[in-house]
């Protein structure tokens, strides 16, 4: 399973800001492919900086970053554009999502840009994934749905494409103690039944709680 | 290539150019668009917008139209003085203005205008080359519609002898213009004197027996009568010596009092330009084409329409800057979902076809709004214009319009891949975290 595209692998990286301040260095990070993983840290310690650095999208980094076998500090945009749309799901601490369409649509946003033999399965999964999560209706935009609930449309849109790595910021921020238990198990259950790697930046104890491991960011270092 | 060009006909040349200025809209939009589906993003920045894409649409299709309606109008005013001026191939006069001579003449304008002699007018008549010369008389008006003393074979000649009733046989008989407010079987009582210089009738009554088919000129409202009335009324000899009762050609030279034009037919197109070259002469008699003459009009206005559709050009350029900065703020707006986008990986071109997309809607109903609001104008236009002159004028969309909305659009459709790809740099997270 080295090779598998869920098992991270990541040396010496070191994230700078545009000004060359050196805002995160992870000497040594291993993640097996179908783990559930969480991190912690004080606020401004780096977290969502190293999240996003997995996911490809911080500028300026050096060292090695790579699922599988693709590297993406090597890679250019094209290439991780391609890697975050085959392999990776996102969920987003403010949830992103267009106003302006309603659950089902914002799920299978994916659809849009896939060959047109892929979109019907797309909207499947993506409804498929809502109900699971318990958002059944699907009427009117997403304005019109709770904090909680838009926080579950963005979890089926991360994953209606069948991911094998599963990136979330701060899922649960928004959400009550009752909501943020059932939609921390729902992660670790849509992960855990495909098999997908799953990374969780959280402050919450008991969501970290159900990982099968924490790694904890200080000061811009990777413990 | 050029000859295989200028072998073209023209409508060939019209649709080759359209097809040439509507391939980059058609390239950009299947190019960037191909096997995705942007609609529905689309739809949503047009909604999420909609008032600045509103007030967008309305200064594109203001600026369209204006422009549409400018060109369309000078076009119509071309064509439909060019086609009221079409029955008069050759006008012969007193030396003296073309130009007055034939708003005199054509477009019945009236005008103090020296008259030709019996002398000169037999040797028109009986020149072997014309077919038919007629003279005209002016000096009458009934409710504002001028009444001119002409011939029978002139008006047969001006209505390709397709007149509703029938030509006037006597001197108390008139056939009247299509717009004249007449039915056959009514009369009318002329008045002397035209516009606001009529003094009174003449004591007279004249019946109306047939009636001009539209010709889209002044004639359409112009009482027509036999010459030798209207010369009669005013106490003149009636063009024949007294003996002689008949109407229209042939004139005695003795008794003809004058005549300021005479509309001539030649028997050819080459006769037309002998007679023309023939009858012009320093100080006796002035030949010249009406359509020449306006076309030397046209030609001199020519400057005044350039600077017309400059302007017009300029506005339309004005509109199209400040409809790009606003999209520019507006896909700045956007950007968090723009970005969004680019996070979960979805293909540059993608992203750069839902902003030139929304961009592009708003140019197309921009521009075919402005195509009804340029029509509708140029509409209104040609109605007072036609009400003023009593020229119809032709409406509707040519070439040169379809031309000018093809350019506007291909050239801002271009200019649209600006904030397209300005959506596109810039770091992602930058744009998410906005
Ligand atoms: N582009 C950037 N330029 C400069 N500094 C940055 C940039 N991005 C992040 N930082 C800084 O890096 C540090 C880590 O930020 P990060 O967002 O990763 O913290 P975090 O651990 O996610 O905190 P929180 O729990 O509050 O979300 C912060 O001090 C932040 O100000
Ligand atoms: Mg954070």
């Amino acid at each position: 399973m080295a090779d598998a595209i869920g098992a991270l692998f990541v040396r010496d990286l070191k994230v700078s800001s545009n000004r060359g301040r050196i805002l995160l260095s992870a000497p040594k990070l291993d993640i097996a492919a179908g783990a559930a993983v969480g991190i912690k840290g004080p606020s401004g310690a780096g977290k969502s900086t190293l999240l996003f650095a997995l996911a490809g999208l911080q500028q300026n980094c050096t060292g090695a970053i790579k699922w599988g076998s693709v590297d993406l500090t090597a890679a250019n945009q094209t290439a991780k554009a391609k890697f975050r749309r085959d392999h990776l799901g996102i969920v987003f601490q403010d949830f992103l999502l267009f106003d302006e369409l309603g659950p089902l649509e914002n799920g299978a946003i994916q659809s849009l840009f896939r060959p047109k033999t892929a979109r019907a399965g797309l909207r499947t999964a993506a409804s498929a994934t809502l109900k699971q999560l318990g958002v059944s209706r699907d009427t009117g935009d997403v304005t019109t749905y709770s904090g909680g609930e838009r926080q579950r449309i963005s979890v089926a849109r991360a994953l209606a494409h069948d991911p094998a790595i599963l990136l979330a910021d701060e899922p649960t921020a928004n959400l009550d103690r009752d909501a943020a238990d059932a939609l921390a198990t729902d992660l670790v259950s849509q992960a855990k039944g495909k098999g997908r790697t799953l990374i969780v930046v959280s402050h919450d104890q008991s969501v970290l709680d159900q990982m099968d491991r924490v790694i904890t960011v200080k000061d811009g270092v990777v413990a | 290539m050029m000859d295989l060009w200028h072998s073209l006909s023209a409508t060939a040349q019209d649709v080759g150019l359209f097809a040439a200025l509507t391939l980059p809209i058609l390239a950009l939009g299947v190019g960037l668009t191909y096997g995705y589906a942007p609609l529905p993003l689309v739809r949503a920045m047009l909604w999420r917008f909609r008032w600045a894409n509103g007030i967008f649409v309305l200064l594109i299709a203001i600026s369209v139209g204006m422009g549409i309606g400018l060109l369309a109008q000078e076009r119509g005013l071309r064509l439909g003085s060019a086609m009221a001026a079409d029955k008069f191939d050759l006008v012969i006069t007193a030396p003296g203005s073309e130009l007055t001579m034939m708003l005199a003449t054509v477009f019945l304008q009236p005008s103090n205008t020296p008259l030709l002699d019996g002398e000169t007018y037999a040797e028109i008549a009986n020149h072997p080359r014309v077919k038919t010369a007629a003279p005209l008389a002016f000096g009458d008006s009934y409710e504002g519609n001028p009444v001119v003393g002409t011939t029978a074979a002139f008006v047969e000649h001006l209505t390709d002898g397709a007149i509703d009733g029938q030509q006037f046989e006597t001197t108390d008989e008139a056939v009247v213009g299509a717009l004249v407010d007449l039915n056959i079987g009514d009369t009318f009582e002329p008045s002397h004197g035209v516009g606001d210089a009529v003094e009174g009738g003449h004591g007279f009554e004249i019946s109306v027996v047939g009636r001009m088919p539209v010709t889209g000129s002044p004639w359409d409202r112009a009482l027509i009568v036999p010459i030798e009335g209207v010369w009669e009324t005013h106490g003149l000899a009636n063009g024949h010596a007294l003996e002689d009762t008949h109407l229209g050609a042939p004139f005695d030279p003795e008794y003809f009092p004058g005549t300021p034009s005479v509309i001539v037919q030649a028997d050819s197109l080459a006769g037309t330009y002998l007679l023309q070259s023939q009858f012009t002469r320093d100080l006796e008699t002035m030949a010249f084409f009406p359509g020449a003459v306006l076309s030397n009009l046209y030609r001199i206005m020519g400057d005044m329409r350039q600077a017309m559709s400059i302007m017009a050009l300029v506005s339309q350029i004005l509109v199209a800057i400040s409809v790009l900065l606003g999209l520019f703020i507006l896909s700045r707006l956007f950007a968090r979902q723009l970005g969004l986008l680019r996070a979960i990986g979805a293909p540059r071109r993608f992203v750069l076809g839902v902003v030139w997309s929304y961009a592009a809607t708003l140019l197309i109903t921009g521009s075919l709004l402005g195509v009804a609001l340029g029509l509708v104008a140029s509409e209104v236009l040609g109605q007072i214009v036609s009400e003023r002159t009593q020229i119809s004028v032709p409406t509707g969309l040519g070439w040169t319009e379809v031309h000018l909305v093809a350019a506007f659009l291909s050239a801002t459709s271009v200019l649209s891949l600006i904030p397209a790809f300005s959506a596109l740099r810039g770091s992602i997270l930058a744009a998410i975290r906005a």
